[in-house]
C-alpha cells in the first residue's frame, strides 16, 4: 500500500468496526441487539448511529440481525434513516428536505449524506485475465484552496457485486499528493469473489475538486484508466435519456461487459439491456435486481454472439432509463487487453 | 469561441478525435436514444473535420434521424479523406434536436465515438462539448490526470484538441505521490487542430520523478482557453487500449446540511 509523507493511509483490519463512516465497533451493536432490544435496523441505527451515512455497513449488520434474530428475522427491504433522525416534520422542513429529491421519489428512498460516494469497477484475475486493479486520488488545489487547507480524509470499500463490504482502506490526501489503492492489497485478506467487485470512495467533503478519482485496469500488455461515477445527490427514479454504448463491428472482436452499480437506495427493479443491431436484430436482457451499491457485470457478448465475432455495429441501452453508475468494458482476449470506459 | 454550427440552432457541437486512418478506423454512433425518451423527439446530425483552421475539410450530413432509430457512421466507408498526419484533427458532431430547443437557451448533445485499433484496443468515448456545460467547475483553466503512468516499459500518451480559433500553449505539471512535481515545457497546440505525444517527452524528468511510486503519479494540464486533453497508455509497443479524457477541477452546488451527523 502506497503511504507517503503526503498521504497516510492503511487498510482496515475487517474486526475492528462495523460502521467506519460512524466508528460504531461490533460489540456495540451486539450490545444493541442483546442488551437494548433492537430487532429492527431502524433499531441498530438508532442506538448505536451505524449505518446512518454511506449505508454501507448496511448487508453487514443485516447478517447480524439474522444470527442474533434467527427465525424472527425479516429481512429490511430498502435502507434508510430511521425516523428519529429524519428532520423534523415541519412544513418548511419537509419542503427543504423534499426540495433534494425529485418529486416522484417517495420520502423513503432519502438518503441524507453530505459526503461524496463514489464508484469504480475493480477486476482482479477477472475472466482468468492477469488483470489487476488500482483507483488514484489526486488532491490538487484550486483557486479557493486555503495554503494551509489540512488533508482530506477519505475511505475506501472494497464491495462484492452483492454490495457485502470486502475491505475498507481509511486515510487523507494532503494538498497536491495522490492516494494509490491497489486492489490486491485491499483483497489480500478476504479475496474478490469472481474476481469482479467494486471500490467505494467516501470522502469528507461536499466539493469534491480534484479529488474525483481514475482506475487503472492493467494487465502485461495494456493499461486502461476512465474515471468513477459519483452517486447522484438527487436521487431520481427517471432519467431524460437512456444510457447507451456503442460497439463497432471490427475485424478484432472483444468480450463486450455491461458492468453497473446501483448508488441509489431507490432498488433497480424491471429493468434490461437492450441490444439494437444494425443489422436489425434486437435483445432483451434482464439486469438482475440490485439494492443500493450492489452491481452486475452482464456479458453481453454470451447474450449476442455477432459482438463477439465482431460482425455487427450496434448499440446497447438501459431500458427504462435510470441512473446507475455504469461502465462499458472489453476484452481482446488474445491479446489480454482489457478497456473501459465510463458511460 | 466554438460555435453554433447552424444559424437556426441553439444547439452547439460536440467534439472528439479524428484519428490518423492508418491506426484507427472511427465510427461514430448517432442515437436518439442518448438524448430523449421522447417518442416525438427529432434530431439531424452533421459531421465535420478540422485541421488549423474553422474552415472544415470535410462535412458529411446524416439527416434527420427520429427516436428509435439510430446510424453508425464509418468514416472510411463514407469516403472522408485520411486524418492529418501525425496527430490527426479535430471531429465535430453537431447534434441538433429539431422538436425543441435546448432547455436553457443553449445545450449540447453528445454522441459515441468507437474507434478501433488496427492493432487492437481503440478509443471508446462521448463527444465533449466546450460551451453549454451545466456542470459546475471552480475553474475552467485547469485539467487534471490522476494516476499517469512512466516507467522503462509503460508511458503515458497524452492527446489534447483544440476546437477554437486560438493558438494555445498548455502547462503541463506531474506530480508525485507525495507532492513533490515538475514541470515540462508548454506545448503549443494550434487552432482547431490536435496534437499528441508521450508524457516522457514532454516532462523530460518524469520517469526519475515517478520511480519511487512505482512509476505512478498524476498530472495538471493548464491553459489559457479551456482545451479537450485525453490520456491512454502505451505499454511495451503494444497498443493504446484506450483514450479518456481530463477531469476538470469540479465545483458543487452548495447543499444546506439537514441533518445532523450523529456525535458531531
Amino acid at each position: 500500500m502506497t503511504s507517503t509523507e503526503g498521504t497516510m493511509g492503511r487498510v482496515v483490519p475487517a474486526a475492528e468496526l462495523v460502521c467506519h463512516c460512524r466508528r460504531v465497533t461490533y460489540s456495540e451493536v451486539a450490545d444493541a441487539l442483546e442488551s437494548g432490544g433492537a430487532r429492527t435496523l431502524a433499531d441498530i441505527q438508532r442506538q448505536t448511529t451505524a449505518c446512518t451515512r454511506c449505508f454501507g455497513c448496511r448487508f453487514e449488520l443485516e447478517r447480524l440481525r439474522r444470527e442474533h434474530l434467527g427465525a424472527a428475522y425479516e429481512a429490511t427491504d430498502i435502507v434508510s434513516l430511521p425516523p428519529a433522525q429524519a428532520p423534523a416534520g415541519t412544513k418548511a422542513r419537509q419542503r427543504s428536505r423534499l426540495g433534494h429529491l425529485s418529486p416522484k421519489v417517495p420520502a423513503k428512498y432519502v438518503l441524507e449524506t453530505p459526503v461524496a460516494r463514489m464508484y469504480m469497477p475493480v477486476l482482479q484475475g477477472f475472466a482468468g485475465s492477469e488483470v489487476s486493479s488500482r483507483a488514484v486520488f489526486f488532491n490538487w488545489p484550486d483557486m479557493k484552496t486555503p495554503a494551509d487547507a489540512p488533508p482530506v480524509p477519505m475511505r475506501v470499500d472494497l464491495l462484492g457485486l452483492d454490495g457485502r463490504r470486502l475491505a475498507v482502506w481509511q486515510g487523507e490526501v494532503a494538498t497536491r499528493c495522490s492516494a494509490i489503492i491497489e486492489v490486491a492489497d485491499l483483497a489480500a485478506e478476504q479475496g474478490l469473489p469472481g474476481g469482479v467487485g467494486v471500490l467505494k470512495a467516501v470522502i469528507d467533503r461536499e466539493r469534491v475538486g480534484s479529488l474525483r478519482p481514475y482506475f487503472h485496469f492493467e494487465t502485461p500488455t495494456a493499461i486502461s484508466s476512465t474515471h468513477e461515477k459519483k452517486a447522484p445527490r438527487k436521487q431520481s427514479t427517471t432519467r431524460g435519456y437512456y444510457w447507451v454504448f456503442q460497439i463497432a463491428a471490427s475485424p478484432v472482436g472483444e468480450e463486450a461487459y455491461f458492468f453497473c452499480t446501483n448508488a441509489q437506495t431507490i432498488p433497480l427493479d424491471d429493468h434490461a439491456l437492450v441490444w439494437q443491431g444494425d443489422d436489425g436484430t434486437r435483445r432483451r436482457i434482464a439486469l438482475p435486481h440490485l439494492d443500493l451499491d450492489q452491481s452486475a457485470c452482464i456479458a453481453l457478448h454470451e447474450h449476442v454472439p455477432a459482438i463477439l465475432a465482431g460482425s455487427v455495429s450496434g448499440t446497447v441501452r438501459l431500458d427504462p432509463p435510470a441512473h446507475v453508475a455504469g461502465w462499458q468494458v472489453r476484452y481482446d482476449r488474445r491479446g489480454d487487453r482489457w478497456r473501459v470506459q465510463h458511460l | 469561441m466554438a460555435r453554433s454550427a447552424s444559424l437556426d440552432s441553439y444547439w452547439l457541437p460536440t467534439y472528439g478525435w479524428w484519428p490518423p486512418s492508418d491506426e484507427y478506423a472511427l465510427s461514430a454512433f448517432l442515437v436518439p436514444y442518448h438524448a430523449a425518451v421522447d417518442e416525438r423527439a427529432r434530431f439531424s446530425f452533421t459531421l465535420r473535420g478540422y485541421d488549423g483552421s474553422d474552415q472544415p475539410l470535410w462535412e458529411h450530413d446524416i439527416g434527420e434521424v427520429g427516436f428509435g432509430d439510430q446510424r453508425v457512421v464509418t468514416l472510411e466507408d463514407v469516403g472522408i479523406a485520411a486524418a492529418p498526419e501525425p496527430h490527426g484533427g479535430v471531429l465535430e458532431i453537431h447534434s441538433v434536436r429539431l422538436d425543441q430547443p435546448p432547455p436553457k437557451g443553449t445545450g449540447w448533445i453528445g454522441m459515441l465515438l468507437d474507434v478501433r485499433g488496427r492493432a487492437g484496443g481503440g478509443y471508446l468515448i462521448p463527444t465533449v462539448p466546450i460551451r453549454g456545460a451545466a456542470k459546475v467547475l471552480v475553474q475552467d483553466d485547469t485539467q487534471v490526470v490522476p494516476g499517469v503512468v512512466v516507467t522503462a516499459d509503460t508511458d503515458t500518451e497524452l492527446l489534447i484538441l483544440n476546437p477554437i480559433g486560438e493558438r494555445t500553449e498548455v502547462e503541463l505539471t506531474l506530480a508525485a505521490p507525495d507532492g513533490v512535481s515538475t514541470d515540462g515545457a508548454a506545448v503549443v497546440v494550434e487552432p482547431w487542430s490536435a496534437w499528441s505525444g508521450s508524457l516522457r517527452s514532454a516532462v523530460p524528468r518524469a520517469r526519475k520523478l515517478l520511480e519511487p511510486s512505482n512509476g505512478i503519479g498524476s498530472l495538471v494540464l493548464t491553459s489559457g482557453h479551456r482545451m479537450l486533453p485525453f490520456f491512454g497508455f502505451r505499454r511495451d509497443g503494444h497498443a493504446i487500449v484506450s483514450l479518456d479524457h481530463a477531469a476538470p477541477i469540479f465545483g458543487e452546488v452548495k447543499v444546506k446540511r439537514r441533518v445532523a451527523p450523529p456525535g458531531g
